[in-house]
């Protein structure tokens, strides 16, 4: 509300502009209503403080008043008089004029992913309000303390309203066809009964979800469950299909602020032993009469032509971003005709255009992937769902990064401190998990009128979100600057560091398990996504830990240009080679159960697919690492649409400095 | 030299390996280290060596470098000796 006074009448009455868009005269009782139902404060004492409110705001003689300024007004004189935890609930969210200034005229650069644009500037201003709602509403006071002191991390609080990230079967939209909005409310289509219809589904669908959840949307055997409707396709028109698919996901770009969706797609080139006696649906949602083992060429079809598409990239020859393509490598893979072939396309994209992610699902794991390096590890009752593939709907609730350094700074170099330490700060992650599931839980209990419909939407017998069989991520961040602090050595240095870091997470390994049973609640551990994190944390400490951090932080001390190793990486600078890195790195993965990867930097190197291929192989036979991806350093020319290896600040050809690098930091 | 002998519970041929490693390297001055993978020294010796499976025995030298294993197989005492004398 906004107050004004009336300069034509007599006794100057104040009126008050609303946050409704009217103008009302000014009564105190207003104020009074409001913080008696607001904060429940007794109605004297909201008296008093309206009282002294009302007489502050005449004799201030203002020419213009807001419900924002009587809102401050009344918030310090709640202050004065000692009411913090009603000041605290009676708090306005929001930004800044200037900061909205700033909004509309200065494009955001934080993050990559997403450019500047009005729905752009909507995604920031509602991140603002949610994240404060969450600091002060959704989480308690210590959890809230701990994120902001820089002792964890709660990643997506601008997203506070949704669970974190999916991953998901197109079996559903197969077999149930597209409610878009969950509620039936919009147009609603039935099982798609042919393969484009099938693709627009997948991909509409995909981008309906992004609006539901903070992070990625990851598809499992995409090329498995497509199949059945490829069947007596020629092979220009799988292609073509592919290429559709592709082109639809990476160019929708109406989720969050404008961005395209984050989307995985996972590729078998073998029917999994899991999907071998799975009935397929096919057309019309109807089932085929076969079961999955049966569409093996089809599917390595449309694989083929995915990977193809992928080396072409889009009209410029740029890489897709999204849908990041996933391949999974079972010990059958090396046994399916071939395969050998396939993994050379595939090895082609990764270190031409660092599209492929290798996954790979030793013995008998099953895993489904997403965002970046986050995998559902499937588990007994998850492979009853193989049945019902449909069934197949698994989501991270969460995800909370532990600041390791700090936890180190703190112990004063003492290990059982240390541990004490990281213990402490894991606590406090199970309980912002907790606080997240009970906000979520109260969303979702609203059912079908919730902000969620899509995730209460109950087509076969339970919500479309399976509330209790959600995980609650915690990562970890700067293990290396962790033992480099500890024992004086980086891990790549000696044994004995390398050795310290793996203790070091097999104790967080062992505290979340017991944490996950205190709490009731499935808590692996992930190697998180953190790269702002990894500056943020850094720089926190650097402000309230100097004479620690400057001995171990990355980057360049002094500036604001430092940072933290990511999770359980290596320092990206220590010379190791390749195979070294993918072998030390992979030691760590078995203990992180939701996943981890190993970025295999290519730079402007231009390796022999070929070589790389046995690379891969070695890699999956020799090592424990569950993921590598290659990393390629690729330079375009926005005037002649040049590509070039490297990062260049200048054309080859044409000489331009109108030039875009593109690499990976992941 | 050290015989690192990683075991879990519920694994029908861990106590007997345990039983075995401890008769071969006794009186002797190779060191013996029982290490359960379900607790912390275990799971991150466990992760440096590549256990996969249980039980695992792997003779290393004084730099922690592997001299011979047995993954999730049970050695015979012959092997034992053998490579304790290598």
């Amino acid at each position: 509300m906004a107050i004004k006074k009336n300069r034509d009448s007599e006794d100057k009455t104040l009126f008050v502009r609303t946050s409704d868009d009217d103008i009302r005269s000014w009564d105190k009782k207003y104020i009074v209503q409001s913080l008696v139902s607001e904060v429940g404060m007794p109605e004297p004492d909201a008296f008093k403080v309206a009282t002294e409110v009302e007489f502050f705001i005449k004799h201030s003689n203002l020419k213009f008043v807001s419900a924002p300024l009587v809102r401050e007004i009344t918030n310090t004189k709640l202050l004065e008089h000692g009411y913090e935890t009603y000041r605290k609930r009676y708090t306005r969210l929001g930004l800044p004029l200037n900061d909205m200034t700033d909004l509309f005229f200065n494009s955001n650069k934080e993050n990559s992913n997403v450019h500047h644009s009005s729905e752009a500037i909507n995604m920031t201003i509602s991140g603002i309000a949610k994240k404060e709602y969450a600091l002060l509403n959704v989480f308690s006071d210590d959890v809230a303390t701990a994120h902001q002191n820089g002792t964890i991390h709660l990643h997506d609080l601008d997203y506070i309203d949704r669970p974190y990230c999916t991953g998901n079967s197109i079996e559903y939209l197969k077999k149930f066809g597209l409610v878009m909005d969950g509620r039936g409310n919009l147009t609603v289509a039935k099982p798609a009964k042919h393969a484009e219809v099938l693709i627009l589904h997948l991909t509409k669908f995909a981008a309906a979800l992004q609006g539901q959840f903070a992070g990625a949307i990851g598809w499992d055997a995409v090329n498995l469950f497509l199949a059945p409707y490829l069947v007596g396709m020629k092979e220009d028109k799988v292609k073509q299909l592919a290429q559709m698919m592709i082109y639809e996901f990476a160019q929708q770009a109406v989720s969050r602020g404008g961005q395209v969706t984050f989307t995985d797609t996972n590729y078998f080139w073998e029917v999994p032993k899991h999907f071998m006696d799975v009935p397929a649906i096919g057309p019309g949602g109807k089932f085929t009469g076969n079961n999955y083992s049966e569409y093996e060429e089809e599917a390595q079809g449309f694989a083929k032509a995915a990977f193809e598409v992928y080396l072409k990239g889009d009209a410029y020859g740029r890489p897709f971003f999204f849908p990041k393509p996933d391949l999974h490598i079972t010990e059958k893979f090396f046994k399916t005709d071939g395969h050998k072939e396939f993994m050379d396309l595939a090895t082609e994209v990764g270190t031409k255009m660092g599209n492929t992610y290798f996954i790979f699902d030793r013995g008998d794991e099953v895993k489904i992937s997403e965002c970046c390096r986050l995998q559902f590890k499937l588990n007994e009752t998850d492979l009853l769902d193989v049945k019902q593939p449909w069934k197949m709907r698994y989501s991270a609730m969460q995800n909370v990064t532990v600041n390791l350094p700090r936890a180190a700074y703190c112990s004063r170099g003492n290990e059982a401190v240390l541990f004490d330490k990281i213990s402490q700060a894991m606590e406090l992650a199970a309980k912002a998990h907790v606080q997240k599931k009970q906000f979520i839980g109260k969303i979702l209990a609203l059912g079908s009128s919730s902000s969620l419909p899509i995730l209460t939407m109950n087509l076969d017998g339970e919500p479309y979100y399976r509330f209790d069989r959600a995980s609650f991520l915690v990562g970890m961040l700067g293990l290396n600057e962790l033992v480099q602090y500890m024992i004086g050595k980086e891990m790549h240095e000696t044994t004995d560091a390398y050795k310290y870091g793996l203790r070091v997470i097999a104790f967080m390994r062992k505290t979340a398990e017991e944490l996950g049973h205190k709490y009731g609640i499935h808590m692996p551990l992930e190697q998180t996504p953190a790269e702002s994190t990894a500056y943020r944390m850094a720089k926190l400490d650097m402000e309230h830990y100097p004479n620690q951090t400057s001995k171990v932080v990355k980057g360049q001390v002094g500036t604001q240009s430092i940072y933290y190793t990511n999770s359980t990486y290596f320092n990206t600078s220590a010379p190791m080679s390749p195979i070294d890195r993918v072998t030390k790195e992979g030691a760590f993965h078995p203990l992180i159960d939701a996943g981890a990867m190993t970025h295999v930097w290519l730079g402007e190197s231009q390796s022999d697919p070929r070589a790389l291929t046995n690379f891969v192989m070695k890699t999956f036979k020799n090592t424990m690492n569950t993921q590598i991806a290659f990393s390629p350093e690729i330079t375009f020319c926005k005037t002649c649409n040049n590509k070039m290896r490297g990062l260049k600040d200048r054309c080859d050809k044409c000489a331009s400095v109108k030039v875009e690098g593109i690499t990976q930091t992941k | 030299m050290e015989i690192k002998v990683f075991w879990q519970a519920n694994c029908p041929n861990c106590a007997p390996v345990k039983q075995l490693v401890r008769a071969v390297a006794g009186g002797s001055e190779v060191k013996v280290r029982e290490l359960d993978i379900s607790d912390i020294d275990g799971m991150s010796e466990a992760a440096f060596h590549a256990v996969m499976g249980t039980p695992t025995t792997i003779i290393v030298d004084s730099n922690d470098s592997e001299i011979a294993s047995w993954r999730s197989q049970v050695p015979s005492k012959e092997e034992l000796q053998d490579a304790i004398n290598c």
